[in-house]
């Protein structure tokens, strides 16, 4: 009796525990939304991998005046195929492959084999010259490596229509959101400086920069510092640093069976996030950081949402192919 | 299968980890973070963020570049094209990437910097390829510190008047880099011509 007495409540620990982890990682969802925020952020590195077109060989290969072993002593801690791999013709056949594999990965065709070709190509480009990447790329291996992980293809692609569909870990999602919290809390607290936190200057002087600002126009900035970019700094500032504590509000209210009392903050939050990358795309060059930060907000869309977005846009395509028909 | 339950919750958790361990302070966390941080870079993923921080740019720097040769000629190179168009705007048709490298080159003047020896050491086999090897590349920094915002205000200059300084010489006919230019040559007999 004393044992019975004390497995039941062990067992019982154990199953909540079981029930934790599955709610928090492991149950099964609809591969919807898993699906888009594929097509979403892939069309993005497919974006950024057809711009190194024409440069190829000069990036890459042995056509590069930094190429052979010394490639190899300059970034020694990368692996990269095109360390082995060095003539022109073949680096440029094995880009080539990559853009093939991206478009595979794109429309969910062999999806598995299509998004290791495609990261393998994104670990050689990038690890044979790191120093041709900034920050604003680090986005791109990270997602692409996650995404890698993660069974893409169930939702929204060719596999799809070919297997019929199959639900995926609520886990995926929930490790893109919080690749994005930490890259934007993490860089928050990393603005300790005075233009962040005392003058409120550092959106002025971002915009100002020469190297990749589009518009030439520090009077005009000047004349908003005061009432839009000042404030606007430690908006920006405060909404990097709580990133973190928005996620875990909503994962918690999602675990919570999302109660009435606890409001969704997904529009007004990653919606000011649209706003600013959309505002950053338009006045400054960061090469692909805003689409791909853009693109990872589908990782806040619930199965069900993205199962009534692709409704609409399937239906909306069905009406415009029906507007353009010849009438009679 | 609580087995492979465990496992599969294993792989999720290691995710969050490899994401969040490389941001976290080593004086606080010790050796690991970087440890998991080195263990990423192979495959090229870099988990530290740090856009604008700790603050954003307040000047910004380009690189010039004056090779002299053995007829005693000096003339500059191709980088300084930026130097001379980069105080405009840019779009990304104008931009390659050799430009981050170049940006990268230029952190930290007054201390070793890796990728500069780097691509000045690429500087003397691409001008060598072309046929006409510096023996003596000197890399200037040309700097512009930006007006505060209150000062453009009240009229004044946006950006300052440029200060040139030299950083380093790089010796295309010294040792390493000349033994990168004989490799060059080996390996693409067709340049020589």
């Amino acid at each position: 009796m004393a044992e019975a007495t004390s497995v039941a409540p062990r067992r019982g620990a154990l199953a909540a525990l079981d029930r934790v982890v599955g709610r928090v990682w492991l149950d099964p969802e609809d591969p919807t939304a898993l699906g888009l925020l594929r097509i979403a952020v892939v069309t993005v590195l497919t974006a950024s991998l057809v711009t190194h077109i024409g440069a190829v060989a000069e990036y890459f290969s042995a056509a590069s005046p930094l190429a052979g072993r010394y490639a190899r002593e300059a970034f020694p801690s990368r692996m990269s195929l095109f360390f082995i791999v060095e003539a022109p013709w073949a680096v440029q056949g094995i880009f080539g492959l990559g853009v093939v594999a991206h478009l595979c990965w794109l429309v969910g065709w062999r999806t598995t084999p299509a998004s290791i070709v495609a990261w393998v190509v994104w670990v050689s480009m990038v690890g044979r010259n790191p120093l041709l990447y900034s920050l604003p790329d680090q986005l791109q291996m990270a997602l692409a490596t996650l995404l890698l992980l993660m069974p893409t293809g169930r939702g929204v692609s060719l596999d799809a229509r070919r297997l019929g569909p199959r639900p995926v870990p609520v886990w995926c999602r929930r490790v893109i959101q919080f690749q994005v919290a930490v890259m934007y809390t993490a860089t928050g607290l990393l603005k300790h400086g005075p233009t962040w936190h005392k003058h409120g200057t550092a959106l002025y002087f971002t915009l100002v920069n020469p190297y990749n600002r589009h518009f030439d126009i520090p009077d005009v900035l000047a004349a908003l510092q005061p009432w839009v970019l000042s404030p606007l700094t430690y908006v920006v500032l405060w909404w990097e640093i709580c990133f973190a504590g928005f996620m875990l509000w909503q994962i918690t209210r999602e675990l919570a069976g999302r109660p009435r009392r606890w409001p969704d903050l997904r529009l007004p939050w990653l919606g000011f996030g649209v706003a600013m990358h959309v505002g950053i795309q338009a006045m400054l060059y960061v090469a692909w950081f805003s689409p791909l930060a853009i693109a990872s907000y589908f990782a806040f869309l619930t199965p069900g949402e993205a199962t009534r977005l692709l409704a609409r846009f399937r239906q909306r395509g069905k009406q415009d192919v029906a507007a353009g028909l010849p009438s009679g | 299968m609580r087995l492979l339950r465990l496992l599969h919750a294993l792989l999720p958790t290691a995710l969050v980890v490899a994401i969040v361990a490389p941001t976290l302070p080593t004086e606080r966390f010790g050796p690991a973070p970087g440890a998991i941080a080195r263990v990423l870079l192979q495959v090229s993923v870099k988990e530290v963020w740090g856009m604008y921080a700790p603050d954003p740019q307040r000047a910004q720097t380009y690189m010039e570049l004056v090779a002299e040769y053995r007829d005693g000629r000096v003339a500059g190179l191709e980088e300084n094209d930026e130097l001379a168009n980069g105080w405009g705007t840019h779009w990304a048709w104008d931009k390659t990437r050799m430009s981050i490298w170049r940006h990268y080159a230029n952190y930290h003047p007054d201390s070793r910097n890796d990728n500069r020896t780097w691509y000045l050491r690429m500087v003397c086999v691409r001008e060598a390829r072309r046929g006409d090897p510096p023996v003596i590349v000197r890399m200037f920094q040309v700097k512009r510190r930006f007006g505060t915002p209150r000062a453009v205000a009240h009229g004044g200059p946006s950006l300052s008047e440029a200060e040139r300084k030299l950083v380093t010489l790089a010796y295309c006919e010294s040792g390493p880099v000349k033994q990168m230019i004989d490799l060059d040559r080996a390996r693409r007999p067709e340049s020589d011509g």
